[in-house]
C-alpha cells in the first residue's frame, strides 16, 4: 500500500541513511594473481560498496570508479573500476598501480589524516542505516537491516528561506540527528570510518511498507559529530559547502 | 596591556609645520626587519625632508623615484636616527627675486694650492655683485665686480634647458682666489631672476687650478630677506652641489649640474627597521631586529615603555627565541593594538602569548613533551565527557600572506592544498592567514603546518571534573586522558594527550569544565 504522508499514523518509521567512507589507501592490498595483474583486493566486511572513488595525488584528479564489474576479468580490462565478489573488494586503479603504491604513513584512524606519500587516495563508500525501530527493508535486491539506534525526537527543524530584495541569496538552517550509543556501537566506528561531510538521507514511512514507499524528508550532508557515552549527534551541514 | 594602541605617535602640523597634507593625523609607523617599498612622508615640504618611522632605524638601503635610484650624498642626505632623509632637490627660483650662489672648497686655506675663478675686469652683470666671505661668515662686497658665470634652468623639469642668467661680454679678465686667504673662505655672487620662475639646473663657471689643490667644490643657492647675507641664509634646494675640482691649470669652463628632481610623490624606500637595543641575542646590539622574540621584547620595552622583568616569562621567551627563528618584517603604519600585533605574530610563528597566573606572559611554543604530563584523568574523574569532530574547521587550502608591501599593503601569497580534505571530506574551504613572515620558504612551511592541523576535523574533548582545575593554563598545559570508552581508535583512549584550549571554573558546583584538542592537532 502506498504511504500517504498526509495521513500520519502511530506506525511511522523513521530511517536515517549515511553514506560512510572508508579510507583504503593505507591498507594492505593483495594482488589478484597473475591472470589479473592490474587488480588488487582487500577484505571489505562492510559489504558491497555503494561507490569507490580515487584521487590521483600527482594531479589532484578525482575519479569515481566504474561500478561493480560483472567479473574480475572485466575489472582487469577496465581501468578505474571495481568488482565485488561477496567478501572482497577488487579495484583496478586508473594507472594500474597498486592502490597502496607509494607506501603511505597512515595514522590508523579513519578520520585522522594519513595518506603520507601514497600515490592515491582511495575511498569505498557504504550506507550506514539506522531507524527508530528494528526493520529490514529490501533495497537493490538485498535485504538491509536498519539498526534501531535513531532517536527521532532529535531530528530538528530544517528551514529554507529565499531572501528578498537587496540581500539576495538563500538562507538555510540545519539541525542534527541523534543516534543512541548506549551499547558503544559508534565508539570505534567513528574512528575507523569517515562520517563527516557525507550524504545523509532522512526518510519516514509506515511500518510494513516497501522501501520505495518511504518518503524522503531530507537529503543533505553531515557536518561535525559530537560523541557521548549514551548518544552520538550528527550535525547537518549546508549542502552548498560541498563540491560533489 | 593587549589593548594599548600602537603606534603611539602621529604626524601633525604642530610638530611638523610644513607636513604634507595627506599625512596630517596619520600614525608614525613602527618598522621591523628588511622592508621594501616603504612610502616616506614629507614632514617639511620647504626643504623636502622625509620621515620613515617614529624611531631610529638601522639603515636606508635604497630610495628611488619613478626614474632612478637616488644616490646618498648627491641626491639625498640621511637625518637623525636614519629614519629621516632630505632630498637634494632642484632649486626652484621665483620670478624677479634676488638670489645668491655661494662657492666653497673642501681644501684648507693655502696661498699656493687653491682654485681661482675668472671674472671680468669690471662689472659683468648689472643686477648682481660679487662677495667674499671670511672664516667668521662675514660677507664683503667686491665693488663693481662679478664672477664670469652662466645660470641655466627650466620652467618645468621636463622642458628644454635654457640660459637664464649670463655675464655680459667684457674685454679684460681677472681672477679671484677661493680660500687662498682667510678673507676668502667662500665666494658669493648675487643675481636676479627674470619674469618667470624656473628650476635651476646648472651653474657654469670658469676656473683655474693653482698648485696641487685637490678635493671638491660646492655651490649652494641661497635666498635672503635682506643684505648683507649672514645668519639669515636660506638655502634654495636643500643640498649643495658637490663636485670634484677641475684639474686644468688654465681657465676652463667648469659646470655644476643640479639634480633634476623636486618634491617627490612617488618615492619608495627599502629600509632596515628598528635596531636591537635590549634583550635576547642575536642579533648583536645595533643590528636590525628580524626575529619574533626580539620584536616582542622591543615592542614591550621600547614601544610600550615597560620592562620585560615581571612581564615576559624569561624561560618561555628564551625558548621562543630558540625555536622560532623565521625572519620577520612588520611595518605598523595603521592604528592597531599591541594585542593585534601579537596575534599576527602568533599566526606567523605558531606560538601562543599565554597569560600566566602571576601576571606574566609566556610566549609558548608547541613542543612534544619530554616529561610526564600532569594531570592524567581516568574514567572515575569525569563528571561528564564528550568528544567532537570539528568539521567546520576542515580546510582544503591554506593561503599564507607574507612580506606585506608597506607602500600598497599588498601581500605576497603562498598556498598549500590538501587532497585529503578535498577528496575525503568533499569541501573547498580556504583558511587565510596574514603574517609578518618575510620569506616564501617560511610561508610555505607555515601553510603546510596549518594544513596538517586542519585537513581533517580536529578532535576536541569537553569534560567536567571535580575541583577548580588546579593551575592549568589554556594554550600551554596538556592533559592525558584514559577512558574505557571513546570515539577513538579501538573505542578507547589510553593515555592520549590533549592540549587545553578552554577552562571554565564553576564555583557553584565546585567543578571545572575543560575543553582540549588532540595534542597533534594544535600549535
Amino acid at each position: 500500500m502506498t504511504f500517504n504522508p498526509d495521513a500520519i499514523t502511530q506506525d511511522l518509521v523513521w530511517l536515517v541513511e549515511i553514506e560512510v567512507a572508508l579510507r583504503l589507501e593505507d591498507v594492505a592490498w593483495i594482488g589478484a594473481g597473475s591472470s589479473y595483474p592490474d587488480c588488487y583486493y582487500v577484505a571489505h566486511p562492510e559489504g558491497k560498496p555503494s561507490r569507490v572513488k580515487q584521487c590521483l595525488k600527482s594531479t589532484g584528479g578525482i575519479v569515481t570508479y566504474a561500478p561493480d564489474m560483472a567479473d574480475l576479468a572485466t575489472c582487469q580490462t577496465t581501468p578505474s573500476s571495481w568488482y565485488w565478489d561477496g567478501a572482497n573488494l577488487y579495484v583496478h586503479t586508473s594507472t594500474g598501480d597498486p592502490p597502496d603504491a607509494g607506501g603511505g604513513s597512515g595514522s590508523g584512524s579513519g578520520s585522522g589524516g594519513g595518506s603520507g606519500s601514497n600515490m592515491f587516495l582511495i575511498n569505498s563508500y557504504f550506507w550506514e542505516n539506522i531507524s527508530d525501530r528494528p526493520v529490514d527493508l529490501f533495497v537493490d535486491s538485498i535485504w538491509h537491516p536498519y539498526r534501531p539506534l535513531l532517536d527521532p525526537s532529535s531530528i530538528a527543524d530544517l528551514s529554507f528561506e529565499a531572501t528578498q530584495f537587496s540581500t539576495g541569496g538563500i538562507t538555510q538552517s540545519f539541525g542534527s540527528v541523534r543516534a543512541l550509543n548506549g551499547d558503544g556501537y559508534w565508539d570505534s566506528r567513528l574512528a575507523v570510518y569517515v562520517y563527516e561531510g557525507k550524504r545523509i538521507i532522512v526518510k519516514f514511512g509506515k511500518y510494513g511498507d516497501a522501501y520505495a514507499d518511504y518518503v524522503k524528508l531530507f537529503d543533505g550532508y553531515t557536518g561535525g559529530i559530537t560523541w557521548r557515552d549514551e548518544s552520538v549527534e550528527f550535525d547537518i551541514e549546508d549542502p552548498r559547502r560541498f563540491q560533489e | 596591556m593587549l589593548n594599548i594602541k600602537l603606534p603611539k605617535t602621529r604626524y601633525n602640523t604642530t610638530t611638523y609645520a610644513n607636513l604634507e597634507v595627506r599625512a596630517d593625523g596619520a600614525p608614525i609607523p613602527i618598522a621591523y626587519g628588511d622592508l621594501h617599498g616603504v612610502i616616506p612622508i614629507c614632514i617639511d615640504e620647504t626643504i623636502f625632508k622625509y620621515k620613515l618611522a617614529g624611531h631610529a632605524i638601522h639603515a636606508i638601503d635604497m630610495i628611488k623615484n619613478v626614474e632612478k635610484t637616488l644616490v646618498l650624498g648627491s641626491d639625498y642626505s640621511v637625518g637623525p636616527g636614519v629614519a629621516e632623509f632630505t632630498l637634494s632637490s632642484t632649486p626652484y627660483l621665483k620670478a624677479l627675486t634676488l638670489y645668491y650662489f655661494v662657492i666653497d672648497g673642501s681644501y684648507g686655506p693655502s696661498g699656493s694650492n687653491y682654485v681661482s675663478f675668472k671674472r671680468p675686469g669690471g662689472a659683468g652683470y648689472p643686477d648682481g655683485n660679487l662677495f667674499t666671505i671670511n672664516a667668521g661668515g662675514l660677507w664683503t662686497s667686491v665693488p663693481a665686480s662679478d664672477l664670469h658665470y652662466r645660470i641655466s634652468g627650466k620652467a618645468n623639469l621636463g622642458d628644454q634647458e635654457v640660459v637664464k642668467v649670463n655675464t655680459t661680454s667684457y674685454s679684460t679678465s681677472l681672477g679671484i682666489g677661493l680660500n687662498d686667504d682667510p678673507a676668502r673662505t667662500r665666494l658669493a655672487q648675487s643675481f636676479i631672476t627674470g619674469a618667470d620662475a624656473y628650476y635651476l639646473t646648472r651653474v657654469s663657471l670658469w676656473t683655474k687650478r693653482h698648485g696641487n689643490v685637490t678635493g671638491n667644490l660646492r655651490i649652494t643657492i641661497l635666498s635672503e630677506a635682506g643684505a648683507p647675507v649672514g645668519t639669515g641664509e636660506i638655502r634654495v634646494g636643500v643640498q649643495s652641489m658637490l663636485q670634484a675640482i677641475n684639474t686644468n691649470d688654465v681657465w676652463h669652463k667648469y659646470v655644476m649640474y643640479f639634480p633634476l628632481q623636486n618634491q617627490e610623490a612617488s618615492l619608495i624606500c627599502n629600509i632596515e627597521g628598528a635596531n636591537k637595543t635590549i634583550g635576547l641575542p642575536p642579533p648583536a646590539a645595533g643590528a636590525t631586529i628580524i626575529d619574533g622574540a626580539n620584536v616582542l621584547e622591543d615592542l614591550v620595552v621600547t614601544r610600550l615603555g615597560k620592562t620585560t622583568a615581571g612581564l615576559l616569562d624569561a624561560t618561555a621567551l628564551a625558548n621562543f627565541k630558540t625555536k622560532r627563528t623565521q625572519e620577520i618584517v612588520a611595518y605598523v603604519d595603521r592604528d592597531t593594538t599591541f594585542g593585534e600585533i601579537v596575534g599576527k605574530l602568533e599566526s606567523s610563528l605558531l606560538f601562543k602569548f599565554v597569560p600566566l597566573h602571576d601576571g606574566t606572559y609566556a610566549p609558548t611554543v608547541y613542543e612534544a613533551d619530554t616529561v610526564e604530563v600532569r594531570p592524567h584523568f581516568f574514567d572515575e574523574h569525569f563528571l561528564s565527557f564528550s568528544m567532537q569532530h570539528d568539521f567546520a574547521a576542515v580546510k582544503t587550502i591554506v593561503k599564507v600572506k607574507y612580506d606585506e608591501n608597506p607602500g600598497n599593503n599588498e601581500f605576497k601569497v603562498t598556498e598549500a592544498d590538501s587532497d585529503v580534505a578535498r577528496f575525503v571530506y568533499g569541501v573547498e574551504d580556504t583558511l587565510e592567514v596574514e603574517t609578518y613572515l618575510k620569506t616564501e620558504a617560511n610561508a610555505a612551511t607555515l601553510a603546510a603546518d596549518y594544513l596538517g592541523m586542519y585537513e581533517t576535523p580536529p578532535l576536541e574533548i569537553t569534560f567536567e571534573i571535580r575541583g577548580y582545575g588546579l593551575n592549568l593554563i589554556p594554550g600551554r598545559d596538556k592533559v592525558k586522558i584514559t577512558r574505557t570508552r571513546a570515539a577513538y581508535a579501538g573505542g578507547a583512549l589510553s593515555g592520549v594527550l590533549f592540549r587545553i584550549t578552554k577552562i571554565t571554573k564553576k564555583p557553584g558546583t565546585a567543578s571545572t569544565e575543560i575543553v582540549a584538542v588532540l595534542d597533534t592537532q594544535t600549535y
